[in-house]
């Protein structure tokens, strides 16, 4: 079968101080139809500029990104961003509606998407309210409707729920699952969380420090539906979340030593388990 | 059970009772705290109020008894009265809606194209880099310094009173615009992009609706300049508006109708800006007000 996503040969390069910097070195991926996938890899070692990438947001210095186009009504992709990206001058209902307002979606059809996946993420009686009204979590979970309701051939995330307490993040990635489970649609997921990436994906993809290569691929075949603290006790998990350390500790011990080396600021010594 | 229940109940229901009056007695010093407080307001608010009477009742006297020069500040009850005669023959109001529709008109023709160069310029690098010097040569000089030029070029009718209001209304309008869409973070760009936004969809959506707070902070400024100018551009080159009015009162020494045009002036700017903040909070109703 055709996968879904195929990234193959993909280089990027950035220019600093009229130097050339390999931030991505000879990615090759390919993601199946309906798949959940998610990236790890200590921090920046570019699995952002690899999502932006994808998201046709940025250009590839070399290789090639393809996304099957099933059905030419869809959109590619839509993305959920990190940070806050909800419009502040939008009230919860235009937010979600956007993409299908930017698609020329017929008003009757787009209000009743829009309302499905208003519900669907748990906002129902919040329609009217503007994001500054709004917790963080819940600014996420528009954020979310938006890029489902979309409807697009591949969901693109980077790292959705890093700025939200522990206690949010479970619910929300709760949430994440269930709504993915009902629609099942190809998902790119940034995370430097293992535990993140564990509760989400069928399959890890770990990228190594800059420049940022495909160290390794990690099954997590525990069975679906997930609770994430039920699968978090189970030794399967406990496996899992050693085999994915051990592959990004030299990463993310390398990294920092490289940073110290070269006389720069040391980035956030993460231990990787947060 | 039930009645086991019941018997287990039954203290812990007074105990609640108890507890009841306990948290009421030591609250009481709080209430009266919270009258007091409640009292020095409503104190505030009446000294707000009742100030300016209290001025013009000394004012009132200090002209009666001749201690001020009455022929510069006549007492105000005189003020008052000229101000209803001119009332009731419908000079003041004439005038006053004359100066108005300049405003409102000149604001329109130099708020409109303010905000479409303004988001244009904040968008495209290209449209900024071209009307910046241009803007940054032109905004400084004093508006008033080419009112006779304009008036030369236009003539003394109203066509004049609209363009150097517009003039006036446009660069303040046309800056925050800019400013304002400069100021729209990047990630919005990114989503607008990403979801495939239109150029009109940017334009409207994005750019227009997240730079209106500080376009509507521009509009104030804009506002405040143009009533100021209308009385001065009416000094010279009108028959009617309140500027007209005053100078005309000037030159016969009728001090008390300057006082009059003097008042409605002041009205206007105060009642125009309940009205601009009322009309913000239904442009930006995602703003936090306090």
């Amino acid at each position: 079968m055709e996968p879904k996503i195929a990234i193959s040969g993909l280089n990027k390069d950035f220019w600093s101080d009229r130097q050339s910097v390999c931030a991505l070195q000879d990615i090759n991926l390919s993601i199946a139809d309906g798949e959940f996938v998610c990236i790890v890899g200590p921090s920046g070692c570019g699995k952002t500029t690899l999502l932006r990438i994808v998201a046709g947001l940025e250009a590839a210095s070399s290789g090639t990104v393809t996304i099957q186009h099933d059905s030419l009504s869809r959109p590619l992709n839509s993305m959920v961003f990190q940070e806050q990206s909800v419009f502040p001058w939008m009230t919860v209902r235009d937010n979600v509606a956007f993409g299908l307002r930017c698609r020329g979606v017929a008003r009757r059809t787009r209000e009743e998407i829009r309302d499905h996946y208003i519900s669907e993420v748990g906002l129902k009686g919040f329609d009217g309210a503007f994001p500054h009204q709004l917790s963080g979590g819940m600014k996420q979970r528009v954020s979310l409707a938006r890029a489902f309701a979309n409807d697009p051939e591949v969901l693109l995330m980077d790292e959705p729920f890093a700025a939200l307490d522990e206690q949010t993040k479970i619910i929300l990635q709760e949430s994440l699952i269930e709504i993915w489970s009902r629609h099942r649609k190809t998902v790119l997921f940034i995370t430097h969380s293992i535990d993140e990436a564990i509760a989400l994906s069928d399959r890890v993809v770990i990228i190594s420090a800059r420049p940022g290569r495909v160290k390794d691929i990690v099954k997590v075949d525990l069975p679906r539906p997930r609770r994430v603290y039920e699968m978090k006790s189970s030794a399967a998990y406990g496996v899992l979340v050693q085999r994915i350390w051990s592959a990004l500790e030299e990463e993310v011990r390398g990294a920092s030593a490289k940073d110290y080396r070269r006389g720069s600021a040391p980035r956030e010594r993460s231990n990787g388990l947060d | 059970m039930a009645l086991t229940d019941l018997a287990t109940r039954e203290p812990e229901g007074k105990g609640l009772a108890q507890c009841a009056v306990e948290t009421l007695a030591p609250s009481r010093p709080i209430d009266k705290a919270a009258t007091a407080q409640r009292r020095a307001r409503l104190h505030e608010r009446l000294a707000t109020i009742l100030s300016p009477f209290l001025l013009l009742a000394i004012w009132e006297f200090v002209a009666r008894i001749h201690l001020v020069d009455v022929r510069f500040f006549p007492p105000p009850s005189s003020i008052a009265r000229t101000f209803w005669d001119l009332l009731v023959s419908g000079e003041l109001e004439i005038n006053t809606a004359m100066s108005l529709s300049r405003v409102v008109i000149g604001f329109v023709l130099g708020a409109v194209p303010g905000v479409l160069l303004g988001v244009c310029m904040g968008l495209f690098p290209m449209v900024r880099a071209a009307a910046k010097s241009i803007i940054a040569v032109t905004y400084p000089i004093p508006k008033l310094a080419i009112l006779p030029l304009i008036l030369l070029i236009f003539g003394l009718g109203e066509t004049s009173k609209y363009v150097v209001i517009a003039i006036a209304v446009f660069f303040p309008v046309a800056i925050n615009t800019m400013v304002g869409v400069l100021g729209i973070e990047k990630i919005y760009v990114d989503v607008g992009r990403n979801f495939g936004a239109s150029k009109l969809m940017f334009f409207g959506a994005i750019a227009l609706r997240g730079a209106m707070p500080t376009i509507m902070a521009g509009m104030r400024i804009a506002w405040s300049t143009a009533l100021l100018l209308i009385v001065a551009a009416e000094f010279v080159g009108a028959d009617t508006g309140l500027g007209a009015m005053i100078w005309r009162a000037w030159q016969v020494f009728a001090i008390e109708e300057m006082y009059a045009g003097l008042i409605v002036i002041a009205l206007l700017g105060y009642l125009s800006f309940i009205l601009l903040d009322w009309i913000e909070r239904r442009v930006v109703p995602w703003k936090v007000y306090h």
